[in-house]
């Protein structure tokens, strides 16, 4: 996770970026600004944490909110014509609301148990002729 | 979904669709109930006075005072769509010139939660109650009744009339303008 990785990618998407405290540094080769060397540094810090669920997991978390939104809704919809108070079906919405948060926005380890299973990276040979059938292999194996 | 942040975005859409969803369920659930309760309206006390309306006309105009009882047990109003109720007393008669005139004379505001059971005794009106003209003076049909609006969570705002108003006539001489 090295710096240099993301300051490729920035350049890659030709990202205008911009920095509110710095002067943003003009890179030589796309003359675009991209993020000046401290937001890039915390970037870089938000980047290693990982957020990323595979497409099971994706189903499934979204599956799991879904529910548990639903489920209180209703307990709280009963609840609240019970006693006379939709104040008290707001709150219990928003119980499940912060519980499914809980549940699905961290990349917990069960939405984590189907991971893609990538190709080996093809050690690089010289130059141009590796680069095309890594392309085809990745785009054939993508799900 | 692949991120910490779409996820959020998608969870807190669905959160409030399906928020959305619970309120026009209260509103639908209230919609259609009747919120007219039976209202005891009781003048004990009518004087008429003939007074300069600085307001109004250039001419003196009829001011009524009326006192009044009124009781009525709020309760079956309130349902768990009900913020609060205006009440209102209206007074309504015909004159010569308007075939209708409705003058306010009293209200009160009612919130969720308060005492329900009113049981006002010698109440004096709250606002002036000028006729823009001589209208009042032997005016055989003046109808005090209240109404309510209901203040909901959600939906409409209904105005109700309370079953049970109060025909009184006016007195045919005025009071002696000395002390007001």
């Amino acid at each position: 996770m090295g710096l240099s990785q993301h300051d490729v990618s920035f350049r890659d998407r030709k990202s205008n970026g911009f920095c509110f405290l710095f002067a943003p540094v003009r890179s030589k080769l796309t003359n675009n600004s991209i993020f000046c060397i401290h937001c890039a540094k915390m970037l870089s810090i938000f980047k290693s944490i990982p957020t990323h669920m595979d497409y099971k997991g994706q189903k499934l978390a979204e599956q799991i909110f879904q529910g548990i939104i639903l489920i209180s809704a209703v307990i709280g919809f009963v609840y609240g014509l019970i006693i006379e108070q939709f104040g008290w079906t707001v709150y219990i919405v928003l119980a499940g609301f912060a519980v499914s948060c809980v549940l699905t926005l961290p990349p917990w380890p069960m939405y984590r148990k189907s991971p893609l299973s990538w190709q080996p990276v093809v050690p690089e040979t010289s130059g141009e002729s590796s680069q095309k059938p890594q392309e085809s292999l990745k785009k054939k194996k993508h799900k | 979904m692949n991120t910490v942040l779409s996820r959020a975005n998608s969870l807190f859409a669905f959160s409030l669709s399906v928020m959305a969803a619970l309120t026009f369920g209260c509103f639908i659930t209230t919609a259609f109930k009747d919120r007219r309760v039976p209202v005891d309206i009781h003048v004990s006390k009518v004087m008429l006075k003939n007074v300069d309306d600085f307001t109004g006309p250039r001419e003196r105009s009829d001011l009524g005072f009326i006192t009044f009882d009124l009781s009525a047990d709020l309760q079956p109003i309130f349902d768990w769509n009900v913020k609060q109720l205006f009440l209102y007393l209206s007074a309504e008669y015909a004159t010569k010139s308007n075939s209708l005139n409705q003058v306010v004379l009293w209200d009160k505001i009612v919130l969720r939660g308060e005492n329900t059971k009113l049981n006002l005794r010698d109440m004096k009106s709250k606002y002036f109650f000028f006729d823009d003209g001589n209208g009042l003076r032997a005016n055989k049909n003046i109808t005090l009744m209240l109404s309510w609006n209901v203040v909901p969570n959600a939906g409409i705002l209904p105005l109700v009339a309370g079953s049970g108003h109060v025909s009184l006539p006016f007195p045919d001489a005025y009071e002696a303008t000395k002390s007001y």
